[in-house]
């Protein structure tokens, strides 16, 4: 009997415990449940901040997709003979690829916290107009990231609600045209809600109305080329620029020339005294948000000093080379990976394009001996893109002058903030106005059959701020049929927006990448420094020599995503 | 006391003749047969009693037959005897101090060997305290079969890893669970008790065992229990004092200085394309001629680095009390230097034990423990870049006649590819990490006893931990003078308290030939963790060191974070068994977890096995020769529940990993991310084991041994998945998959000879385990691993876990020898870079002279696609042989340890054998280098017609780095010397023992590294076996002297 009580009491004891059941619910303390936030601005803005962080990640606009990947067009190659780094730059990834995965992965965590964010932003702890624009941006973000997916992978699974748990394993892939479908109304409804430049609500850095609107035209013109080749879609990407520049709160950074004419020979040149394409990228450069042409950029920053990520690879890995001060803090140091193609430096001269030209293909680097150089020899290595320049010579008359021994050659550093050796503060373009305007001309073209005189005018709005003459005056024969117009925007394109990550997406939709890789073969091989046995020229053959048209107009899918989407096959070839 | 004893007795005297009573008499002895004075001897529920005398004999009149005597001594079990028509007694009581060889500690209760039902192997502490070794961990391999002790490295006071019966898990953790006096501990760490402490030691294998810790057995159980003091009323001062010597027994070979030389003139006259031109002409510029450097010494950079340290060692200890109250007290202090220079390992160990008799029912046993360690200097597992190993090998022995202006070792000081290579002296001793722990260990436990059959154990624990890693980059290292934060230091402090209880009622009976043992508990457990970190860089000047980082000029943001779980079970074990011949045994478990949700919280795991004991029957009796013969089978389901606390809950994190720039300033704006995908559905990671055992018995067991064959199953694999990425999440904790080892163990232990004066014991085992992967996630039928210790470069998959393989096998390209001449296509009589159709490259531009592999698919060119699994990882099987002797005065003590058919990963000479174009140093193979003359060899050239021989990046292992790692190691030499008593009485002194031990003596291997036993990678159980740029394993010698008094 005596035993019982004891076992009884022995219970009572452990139940004592236990009665309450709560004993073991316990709630994270240094995390939060998804049901437990936005439920307020604050906590809707730093969501919102959650998914920019993601697309100014190494593997979207901070160093792989906007450089590496992007590397092998006509623009370019990836210049490293010892090693095949960028792999997709030189058509030599496989689906175990980790640019394959690592895109792919980000632009999806993206979505998913896009989802997560149309499915718990509490209505009802928002004002109507407020939570709508909160929604639109991360509607906006949602839709870029699928543009982004569909123009690297063609069709892709599509979620549109947030993951649960494992079964969302398994989702086929959706038709290019569901997803665009879902990419226009996503953008559709962006551009309703959001706000513009000069509205009290905006602020700089994020998402606008104008920006939707132009990404949805660009979206569009992908509609209307490969590999869709929906024509119908040139209007509606005319119509969505339209709506940009009828905005009014777009302009180009202006240049300021005056016409010389020379007493001696009487030719007239046109003197760019205020340079509006430096000024504008020196923005990026420096951390200053150009509003009036830069529609939407992607901001990085060094703050890794006080343990935050949010800094980029722009001007590093396709800087102008500087390999002075081994790397330390302070120096702007550029590895110069990518050298800009032949081709590039012929179009500029072709078009007597020197504002451009001295932009981007400025020619120059510090070498570890405190010398500045010019790079002659557009086949070196060291031949690098200026366009996103950590650094500029102090004195441009150092180029042609020998370093005093023991001395160094002057310098100035145009990037704001901390200087560190593979991380820097530029900021990226994503939309900036003059590709709306040339996106414009395109589709323009495209629907008339001919340029308008709109068309021509908005090319020339581009040229102008360029240095460039009128194309009427330049180039007649431009203005003169659809096709040659077109053979116009594809050079002016190229010569606007060498390294801003937009040349292979266009040559994929216009169906000329394959052409124009022969093009950069030949440019190289026919150069006259170029020697057969030179390893380093060799190497700078590998991305045309690679190049499979059947296999590399898009990514393969990522093994891990064909390993455990029981509803996804790869692609055939892969 | 004695009054009131004396008025009992004259009054019983008076009543003697009153009634029909009689004087009855008789002797109390051990169960052993050893006469036991002091007995108390009373008759029940009356105030009537004696005690014995001197001899063991009593006398006690006035008995009724109706009488009940109860013999009560302290230390021996309750006797009751009805007197009936007796009046003669021979008692003998049988002892509650059990034996501890004979008495194994199965977890909430002890049991004796020989009516085990499940498979639960027995250290002897004496064999691990006489070795020389710092934690008892490394005193373990080779000693008990199915449990494979191997080291990460050789770094001092690492904890090794210890795997019971082949990997369950994996991505999860496959270390035991320990249970130290009673309490289960997550994360022990073993150096945080003393090793001269532990009383048993006692490695629970199979799932009959391990159920009764339920969620947490599956990976098996290792139960320490610690000293007690002496109950006798004597007190023992035991002093140890030990010092040791440690050195690494043999270093890498590296190219001699004029080796070096002249592999640096091959390579300059290759980069020329062997005109000589630019290169060679600096070459001989710079160097002259290399024989000049013929007998130069040069310096040898791991001469550099590593040195002969020492080991300081005391151990001092008191034991004494009485019946009544005891206590045991112990310090341990540990000392030890790193055979690599400014490493080290220092502990402290104090220890209290008390324990005191409240009244003869009632116990109480108490503890406090508080433990220091401290582990410094530079981690060097840690890390891609910063290697000092890699870096003393690598750098050149010699420097030229003509100053080219590199540093020391060769490093080109303006090259910023070069920046991770760093003066491995200088990083070394101005590196400044500690690892420093604070643990304080409370325990007190209750065990009174209702009656003899009924007791409770009450058990309450309380520990708290803290661990404060720290690290100083100071200006004259790596980081101080090329990386981003200039002088820098770190502070991560963790702070860990475990609060728990323990609570078992046990039942104990016997009737006839029945014998009944039940137990029920319960436990609870609660854990919180904090973690506190705070970085500043750029500091002036390293002249504070660690302590005052304040004058830094960058902190980074602080980070905190704090978690917990709990625990919460109940548990049952029924023991029963007929005649002894026939047990049967049954457990069930019941754990409620906080890590877990909804249905899932709770978990249940059932075991029955059962024994026969084949030596009680007759036919087995009859042969005569055999004196044990048990047969055991069991069966049972454990769990793994190591997951983070809050594994099943979808969380979103906000921190520095995100965050993003706007605003006209780029104000930074901290962004929100979903850290976990939570699955509301994960649990358990469930391990159902079958075990069949045989224990058998020669010649009064002068030889003995055990034969298990066990089958584990582990399913609901608490996987962290690759999931499909799509989800926005690429790997999530889940339960999927299934990993199966089967395996045998072998154990024999031998009395070769047992005089008086001479003793010999030999004692063998071995293993056999085989691990499968039987399945993973979702259809997935492989996980691809990149160890990651390649610098830079592209992602490079070296290890395999696929379905129907065992998990973690290294996993890489064929090599197919180097490209001749004959490979290329000649156009007009000249050689082009253009193969021959059929062949295909490697992957890159290739050359006569570069690297070829065998393209598996055909494609022509090599990839992933070109990979397969090229080594195992899983060794066939390890055991350990080992022989005890005691001649006179003197012992001994010989351990051999093997582990054998498994390959190892050798990444330094993947490394270390591919020339290249940098003045680094390298393996003698280098001399080997591809030329145009020396065409037959396996070692790729420099470069030859300006294509660089070495693989190219995301090709570069194959199975010439992958070694057979098989050994047999001379493991542990002990020999003990008594002092005669006779000698040291007159110093006073109870004990004097002079000792010399040695660790890790010699190993046969034909691996060629510093040491078969490695595992660096940073994956676990997906990258086993990896050797890159380790901490070499130390030979330890150690002397030492112990004192009684």
């Amino acid at each position: 009997m005596k035993t019982y009580k004891i076992i009884f009491f022995f219970f009572s004891i452990s139940l004592f415990f236990t009665g309450c059941k709560e004993y073991l619910d316990l709630e994270p303390n240094s995390t939060i449940g998804v049901n437990d936030f936005y439920s307020n601005k604050t906590e809707a803005e730093i969501a919102l901040s959650g998914i920019y962080s993601i697309f100014a990640n190494d593997a979207v606009y901070g160093r792989d997709m906007s450089i590496a990947m992007e590397a092998g067009t006509d623009e370019g190659y990836y210049n490293r003979r010892f090693n095949e780094n960028w792999t997709v730059g030189l058509y030599r990834h496989t689906s175990a690829d980790s640019y394959v995965f690592d895109l792919w992965t980000n632009l999806y965590e993206a979505i998913n916290l896009s989802n997560l964010f149309n499915e718990k932003l509490q209505k009802d702890a928002f004002e109507e107009a407020e939570y709508n624009r909160l929604l639109a941006e991360a509607l906006f973000l949602r839709a870029h990231a699928y543009a982004l997916l569909v123009n690297w992978y063609e069709e892709v699974p599509m979620p549109l609600t947030s993951t649960q748990d494992q079964s969302a394993n398994n989702l086929a892939v959706s038709s290019l045209e569901i997803v665009y479908e879902q990419i226009i109304k996503d953008f559709t409804f962006a551009s309703e809600h959001l706000v513009n430049v000069g509205d009290p609500n905006y602020v700089q850095g994020r998402a606008t109305k104008t920006a939707a609107q132009g990404l949805l035209a660009r979206v569009y013109l992908k509609m209307a080329g490969f590999p869709l080749n929906d024509k119908t879609k040139f209007a509606l990407a005319k119509l969505e620029c339209e709506k940009v520049i009828n905005s009014g709160v777009h302009s180009l950074n202006l240049s300021t020339s005056s016409t010389i004419t020379d007493p001696a020979t009487n030719d007239t040149r046109i003197v760019v005294t205020v340079d509006g394409y430096r000024n504008h990228f020196l923005n990026y450069i420096k951390g200053t948000y150009d509003i009036n042409e830069s529609i939407f950029e992607i901001s990085f920053k060094y703050l890794r000093d006080q343990g935050l990520f949010t800094d980029g690879r722009i001007g590093e890995a396709n800087g102008l080379n500087f390999n002075f001060g081994g790397g330390q803090p302070g120096f702007p140091f550029a590895f110069a990976g990518y050298s800009p193609s032949p081709l590039l430096e012929n179009s500029y001269e072709t078009a007597n394009d020197s504002i451009r030209k001295t932009w981007n293909l400025p020619a120059f680097e510090y070498r570890n001996d405190g010398n500045i150089r010019r790079v002659e020899n557009e086949l070196s290595p060291n031949f690098a893109p200026g366009k996103f320049r950590r650094w500029e010579p102090a004195d441009l008359a150092d180029l042609d002058r020998d370093v005093v021994p023991g001395s160094q050659q002057a310098y100035v550093i145009l990037e704001q903030g901390p200087i560190f050796k593979n991380f820097t503060n530029i900021n990226f373009p994503v939309l900036r106005y003059s590709d709306v305007l040339l996106m414009y001309a395109e589709a323009d073209n495209e629907v008339n059959g001919m340029p308008s005189s709109l068309a021509v005018q908005y090319l020339n709005n581009v040229r102008n701020r360029a240095g460039l003459e009128p194309i009427g005056i330049a180039k007649p024969s431009a203005i003169a049929s659809k096709e040659n117009f077109f053979k116009e925007i594809v050079e002016e394109r190229f010569r606007e927006f060498a390294f801003e990550a937009l040349r292979k997406h266009d040559l994929i939709r216009w169906g000329l990448l394959g052409e124009r890789l022969k093009l950069l073969e030949q440019s190289i091989i026919g150069h006259p420094n170029y020697s057969p046995t030179n390893a380093n020229h060799d190497a700078f053959l590998k991305a045309s020599r690679f190049f499979d048209p059947s296999k590399h107009l898009s990514l393969p899918y990522p093994l891990q995503e064909v390993q455990l989407n029981n509803a996804l096959e790869q692609k055939p070839n892969w | 006391m004695n009054k009131l004893l004396f008025f009992t007795v004259i009054f019983l005297v008076f009543c003697l003749d009153i009634s029909a009573q009689k004087t009855i008499k008789g002797t109390v002895k051990t169960d052993t047969g050893e006469i036991l004075p002091g007995v108390s001897v009373s008759i029940k529920n009356t105030t009537k009693g004696t005690s014995t005398d001197f001899n063991g004999n009593f006398t006690l009149s006035d008995v009724k037959n109706t009488d009940i005597l109860v013999f009560i001594y302290l230390g021996y079990k309750r006797q009751e005897v009805a007197v009936n028509e007796r009046v003669n007694f021979d008692i003998s009581l049988s002892s509650t101090a059990e034996k501890l060889d004979e008495i194994v500690i199965i977890g909430y209760g002890s049991s004796n060997r020989k009516e085990l039902t499940s498979a639960i192997s027995k250290v002897n502490v004496e064999d691990l305290e006489n070795t020389a070794t710092t934690n008892f961990d490394q005193a373990l391999a080779g000693r008990v079969a199915g449990v494979q002790v191997s080291s990460l490295d050789g770094t001092p006071g690492e904890a090794l890893n210890i795997v019971i019966r082949g990997g369950n898990s994996i991505t999860g953790d496959n270390s035991p669970l320990y249970v130290i006096d009673g309490i289960p501990l997550e994360d022990f760490d073993p150096a945080s008790i003393s090793t001269d402490d532990i009383a048993s030691f006692d490695i629970l294998k199979d799932a009959a065992a391990t159920a009764i810790y339920g969620s947490r057995g599956a990976n098996g159980i290792i139960i320490i229990t610690t000293k007690e003091g002496r109950k006798d009323g004597k007190t023992d001062f035991n002093l140890k004092i030990a010092n040791s010597i440690q050195y690494i027994p043999r270093e890498l070979e590296v190219l001699t200085p004029y080796q070096y030389v002249k592999y640096q003139e091959a390579s300059s006259l290759a980069q020329d394309n062997y005109s000589p031109a630019d290169r060679t002409n600096g070459f001989y510029n710079t160097w002259g001629d290399p024989e000049l450097y013929r007998n130069v010494e040069g310096v040898n950079w791991q001469d550099e680095i590593f040195r002969i340290s020492t080991i300081d060692q005391y151990n001092l200890s008191v034991s004494g009390g009485s019946e009544k109250t005891s206590f045991y007290l112990s310090s341990e202090l540990l000392d030890q230097e790193g055979t690599l220079i400014n490493t080290g390992f220092k502990k402290i160990n104090n220890n209290l034990r008390l324990n005191h008799q409240i009244s003869d029912k009632t116990k109480l046993r108490a503890q406090l423990q508080y433990s220091y360690s401290n582990r410094t200097g530079i981690r060097i597992a840690d890390g891609t870049f910063n290697r000092v190993v890699r870096d003393a090998i690598i750098f050149r022995p010699v420097t030229p006649i003509n100053d080219d202006g590199l540093l020391p070792g060769g490093v080109d000081p303006n090259d910023a590819n070069e920046r991770f290579f760093f003066d491995p002296v200088k990083n070394l001793n101005n590196t400044d990490r500690q690892d420093q722990r604070d643990l304080i260990r409370g325990n007190i436990n209750i065990i009174h006893d209702f009656s003899d059959k009924l007791s409770l154990n009450s058990t309450t624990n309380y520990q708290v931990e803290t661990r404060k890693q720290s690290i100083f980059f100071g200006a004259d290292t790596q980081q101080g003078t090329r990386g981003q934060n200039g002088i820098s230091g770190s502070i991560t402090q963790r702070r860990f308290q475990t609060l728990s209880t323990s609570n078992t009622l046990q039942y104990d009976t016997k009737f006839k030939k029945h014998k009944i043992k039940g137990l029920i508990g319960f436990e609870l457990q609660d854990r919180t963790e904090t973690l506190t970190d705070l970085q500043n860089s750029l500091l002036p000047t390293d002249i504070f060191g660690i302590d005052n980082l304040g004058i830094g000029t960058t902190p980074s943001i602080p980070d905190t974070n704090a978690t917990g779980n709990r625990l919460f079970s109940y548990f049952s074990r029924l023991e029963y068994s007929y005649n002894y011949r026939y047990y049967f045994k049954l457990i069930v478990r019941a754990d409620g977890s906080s890590k877990f949700l909804g249905d899932n919280r709770w978990g249940y795991f059932p075991a029955i096995s059962s024994a026969w004991r084949l030596d009680k029957e007759e036919f087995i009796k009859d042969l005569g020769y055999i004196s044990t013969a048990k047969l055991r089978v069991g069966w049972g389901i454990t769990g793994n529940n190591r997951v983070g606390d809050f594994a099943s809950q979808t969380q979103l994190a906000i921190g520095s990993a995100s965050g993003y720039l706007w605003g006209s300033g780029e104000n930074f704006v901290p962004g929100a991310f979903l850290s976990n995908l939570g699955d509301p559905n994960l649990k358990w990671e469930t391990t159902s084991q079958l075990n069949i055992g045989f224990d058998f018995g020669f010649l009064r067991d002068r030889f003995d041994g055990t034969i298990d064959f066990y089958q584990k199953n582990t399913s609901d694999l608490l996987l962290n998945a690759d999931v499909a990425p799509h989800t926005g999440f690429s790997r999530v904790l889940q339960n999927v998959g299934e990993v199966r080892n089967t395996g045998l163990e072998f154990t024999v232990n031998s009395k070769n000879i047992n005089k008086e004066k001479f003793k010999w014991q030999s004692s063998f085992n071995i293993s056999f385990n085989r691990n499968e992967t039987i399945a993973l996630n979702n259809g997935q039928t492989e996980i691809l691993t990149d160890p990651g210790w390649q610098p830079g470069g592209a992602t490079e998959f070296q290890y395999i876990t696929r379905v129907g393989q065992p998990v973690g096998m290294i996993y890489g390209l064929r090599f197919d020898g180097i490209y001749q001449p004959d490979d290329f296509v000649f156009t007009n009589g000249i050689q082009t870079t253009t193969l021959k159709p059929g062949i295909p490259d490697n992957g890159a531009t290739v050359a006569p002279g570069s690297i070829k592999y065998i393209d598996q698919n055909g494609d022509g060119t090599i990839n992933e696609e070109d990979r397969v699994i090229i080594g195992n990882t899983q060794a066939a099987h390890f055991g350990g042989f080992s022989n005890s002797f005691n001649v006179g005065n003197f012992d001994a003590q010989i351990l051999f340890q093997w582990s054998a058919g498994f390959d190892i990963l050798n990444a330094n000479r993947a490394e270390f054998t591919v020339p290249g174009a940098r003045v680094f140093s390298g393996f003698p193979e280098l001399l080997n280098a591809w030329t145009p003359t020396n065409t037959n060899t396996d070692v790729n050239t420099v470069v030859y017609e300006n294509i660089f021989g070495g693989p190219p990046d995301g090709n570069t292992l194959d199975n010439r780095y992958i070694e057979d790692g098989s050994y047999l190691r001379l493991s542990t030499i002990a020999l003990g010397f008594n002092v005669p008593k006779e000698k040291i009485k007159v110093l006073g002194l109870k004990k004097l023992r002079l000792f010399l031990q040695a660790q890790n003596i010699y190993t046969w291997t034909k691996y060629s590294g510093y040491n078969p036993d490695v595992s660096v990678g940073r994956f676990g159980a997906l990258t086993p076996n990896l050797d890159w740029s380790a901490y070499p394993q130390s030979v330890t010698i150690l002397a030492g002297v112990n004192i009684s008094l």
